[in-house]
């Protein structure tokens, strides 16, 4: 990976987590804020595992490994904040 | 050597090569796994064992919906902005710092590695000073169960820090004595997959626990 993609892609992860803060600090919550928010970790995490970890190139098993981390838990954040009575029923013994 | 398509897990053949027949065929699954299997498995240990408490942080969302939506609120949001910030640089400087041992420059990587350090240690000064600036608005573990779940997930990834940074140190000493080059720098490899993984459970914690209310 060249230096100067590393400094874009630091670039733009600085970016997406000050808007997240500005999101915590500005916005009233909402669904679209929530959905935001976990689409601005899915993109984090990817970048975090292809480019700084470098596994883009890696075996499919270990890259999938890895992103399925970030295809799976922001998804489930996004769906217990938008519908938590939903989550509620399914988790009262 | 040609670079490997990685969009493709298909076998690669260089364009214009003189003679296909000989051509080198790369496919994605022979590629070498990056550092080595034993620090994938921790990595898979440790990020399931985060995944878990997300998991339980969200059930218990859901059963105390007021709580946690007040909870954000009384946090330091400046202090949980800074320390992602502290964690995205030194996790870039840690690349800077493969990038440079790829190349052969190994004064370089010990560069890199220090500055990385330095942003470790900032994210543990940063934390401390929220952890005071928390103890001063009255918050602790027993607050309720958002400060409960707060603390376990931010002082547990607090003790991650220390032992990636403890590692980092590791490998810069050897760094520095000249230990990797450009064909053997697998423990390196090994401390940056590990410090990654860190700055990687931090990305949902962040979110989580300051920014989603």
């Amino acid at each position: 990976m060249k230096n100067q993609t590393l400094t874009i892609y630091w670039a733009m992860l600085i970016a997406l987590t000050l808007l997240s803060a500005l999101f915590a600090d500005s916005l009233e919550p909402n669904s679209w804020v929530t959905l935001i928010v976990c689409l601005t970790i899915m993109v984090k995490g990817q970048v975090i595992v292809d480019v700084f970890m470098g596994l883009k190139t890696a075996p499919n098993k270990i890259r999938y490994m890895m992103l399925a981390y970030f295809y799976v838990l922001p998804p489930m954040v996004a769906f217990t904040l938008i519908f938590p009575s939903t989550v509620e029923q399914i988790t009262t013994l | 050597m040609p670079i490997l398509n990685a969009s493709l897990d298909t076998e690669f053949i260089p364009e214009g090569d003189p003679n296909p027949q000989q051509a080198v065929v790369l496919r994605k699954s022979d590629e070498p796994i990056p550092a080595n299997m034993a620090v994938w498995i921790l990595i898979g240990a440790e990020l399931t064992e985060f995944a878990l408490f997300f998991i339980i942080y969200l059930v218990v969302r859901s059963h105390n919906p007021e709580i946690f939506s007040q909870g954000p609120e009384r946090l330091n949001l400046l202090a949980g902005t800074l320390n992602t910030l502290a964690l995205i640089t030194s996790s870039y400087f840690v690349a800077r710092a493969i990038s440079a041992i790829k190349m052969n420059k190994p004064k370089q990587t010990v560069k890199w590695l220090g500055a990385s350090l330095l942003m470790g240690a900032s994210y543990l000064g940063i934390k401390t000073w929220e952890y005071f600036w928390n103890a001063q608005a009255g918050l602790d573990s027993r607050t309720d169960l958002f400060y409960t779940l707060y603390y376990y997930l931010t002082f547990n990834h607090l003790l991650h820090v220390m032992m990636g940074m403890c590692t980092l140190a590791w490998v810069l000493v050897r760094a520095h004595y000249n230990a990797y080059s450009s064909t053997d720098y697998q423990g390196l490899e090994s401390a940056a997959c590990y410090w990654h993984m860190i700055d990687l459970a931090w990305i949902i914690i962040f979110p989580l626990l300051y920014v989603l209310r």
